[in-house]
């Protein structure tokens, strides 16, 4: 798999205090990679270390293959974009002017490109407006416009629709969407809003304490989640046949545990155990929500 | 560095407080020797006289007009794109001699152009009048080093107008020597601080090269320590 960013043992200090512990995490090509994790996990840390804002203190980063304490990085920000907390604008400026002069700090030619991008967030039609009296959503869309400014191909979102409107929120996803799809920008988007976050994801990591707790593509948090029948047996081998016999789909979690996906006749199911001398311990059933998957990641403690 | 530079030319015609400086600077080099001609007391170094208000006034514009990057985070907008820092700090460093500097000469040039129609070019000692101007040219040359060190390493508005209260404590020694005579501390100190080699100017500089020498060390001090702090600070 091709990966558009790599960290490796990534620590960030701030004094006494470890922003980032030895972080590391992959964000695949093509992907919208969901960064989660609870208030001062060390999120935005991580986001402005790869944008150069701030040097990690100690361990390295690849974007695109090219280490951060190599020359050439310079270079290679050229393919990123970013919105880091809030949109980065002129606020004395229309929406024209600050593409504008994006695209004069790349030293591009504007022309072409400021319309289409205007166009892409929904901001054409604002004329003279300056971004002063934008609202928050045309703001963050403002910002995401700057971002995109140079055809990136990797798009760094910190926090993209905090404060935003229900509108709002959803004018966001369907343009990041849409950049994904369409332009097939890889995404990197931090958030701890995880519900709107698991209808556009593709990868997830999970972050706290500034460290990376878990790295797993939707597909396979969508199976952790999944509704199951948890149950705890004496052997697990033996309800293994038993499942397969029945043609129902489980998966052992442990050398007592197995979740099954399906709802079984619990009293054949429970006669065939026995008939093999093994005992059913405990019955749950198991519904786990993207936040309660979180939860039990990162333990359900302070964020303070 | 090229296109830094082209952004701040553009943000600076953007600027209401930038245009309104260069706008003030015609003004006072108009209204300066016209009060002066009518109080019939008019030479040709009073102009320099108003050298101390425009580089206060001057140091709050430059210092916010580099702060604003960092209120507005459009800072980050260079970091992200792969703009190395000390081109960063160089493009703003230029911008902000420009600042400085343009209004500066556009009142001398209007100044010298309303001199020569009131009392004409007989008085001019044109070698001591040059010598001054350099050295009020030099002494904003620093001061926009410090303001562009200060606005650069305190990342917020307040550091757009630090310099600017800095300004006050430090003409205490101009004012002292005035009060209790020269020692030669405070005759070094005075030709150190750019405050107060512009204010012995409304006379003929005595000591022109010194002041130079001291303004070229302050600003390359100042610059050389600015990059150092920024290349290394964790910016927001």
């Amino acid at each position: 798999m091709d990966y558009v960013l790599k960290t490796n043992a990534i620590t960030k200090k701030y004094k006494d205090f470890k922003a980032l512990d030895g972080l590391t995490m992959n964000v695949p090509k093509g992907s919208i990679y969901g960064f989660v994790g609870r208030n001062g996990a060390g999120k935005t840390t991580l986001i402005r270390t790869v944008c150069g804002l701030q040097p990690p203190t100690d361990g390295t980063f690849e974007l695109y293959g090219v280490k951060n304490t190599d020359s050439a990085i310079s270079d290679t920000r050229k393919r990123m974009g970013a919105v880091v907390e809030t949109p980065s604008i002129y606020p004395y400026l229309t929406a024209k002017q600050n593409l504008e002069i994006q695209h004069e700090i790349m030293g591009i030619p504007s022309k072409k490109n400021t319309d289409a991008l205007l166009e892409l967030v929904g901001l054409k039609d604002t004329g003279k407006k300056k971004a002063k009296d934008f609202s928050l959503g045309m703001r963050q869309r403002l910002g995401i416009a700057v971002a995109l400014c140079g055809s990136p191909d990797f798009l760094v979102l910190d926090e993209p629709i905090n404060g935003l409107d229900p509108q709002g929120i959803i004018e966001v996803r369907e343009l990041i969407l849409k950049l994904n799809r369409e332009k097939n920008i890889t995404i990197l988007i931090s958030s701890h809003i995880l519900d709107e976050l698991s209808k556009i994801a593709t990868h997830y990591g999970f972050i706290n304490d500034g460290h990376i707790v878990r790295e797993m593509s939707a597909e396979e948090l969508e199976n952790e989640c999944r509704k199951c029948v948890r149950m705890k047996v004496t052997d697990t081998s033996v309800l293994a046949r038993i499942l397969d016999g029945m043609g129902i789909e489980y998966k052992i979690i442990d050398n007592e545990s197995a979740d099954v996906f399906a709802s079984p006749n619990i009293t054949k199911l429970a006669f065939k155990l026995w008939e093999e001398k093994c005992e059913i311990l405990y019955v749950s059933e198991h519904d786990e929500s993207l936040e309660s998957f979180f939860i039990s990641l990162v333990g359900g403690g302070s964020n303070e | 560095m090229n296109n830094l530079l082209k952004v701040n030319f553009s943000l600076m015609k953007y600027r209401f407080d930038v245009k309104c400086c260069m706008v003030m600077s015609v003004v006072l080099g108009i209204i300066y020797p016209v009060l002066g001609k009518l109080n019939d007391n008019l030479t040709w170094f009073d102009m320099f006289e108003m050298g101390i208000m425009m580089i206060m006034l001057l140091s709050a514009i430059g210092g916010l007009f580099i702060s604003r990057d960092y209120t507005n985070n459009t800072i980050r907008n260079k970091l992200t794109v792969g703009h190395k820092r000390n081109d960063i700090y160089l493009a703003n460093q230029i911008t902000d001699i420009l600042i400085f500097c343009l209004p500066v000469i556009i009142y001398i040039i209007t100044s010298v152009i309303c001199n020569i129609c009131f009392i004409g070019t007989k008085t001019l000692d044109i070698s001591a009048f040059t010598k001054n101007v350099t050295v009020y040219l030099f002494a904003h040359i620093a001061t926009s080093a410090i303001t562009t060190f200060v606005a650069m390493t305190v990342k917020s508005n307040a550091g757009g107008v630090l310099t600017l209260i800095l300004m006050y404590p430090t003409m205490i020694f101009s004012v002292l020597s005035q009060e209790f005579g020269e020692s030669k501390w405070l005759e070094i100190v005075n030709d150190i601080i750019p405050l107060s080699q512009l204010a012995v100017l409304m006379m003929p500089d005595k000591e022109p090269a010194v002041h130079i020498l001291y303004s070229v060390l302050i600003t390359i001090v100042f610059i050389l320590g600015g990059m150092a702090i920024f290349r290394r600070a964790d910016l927001k």
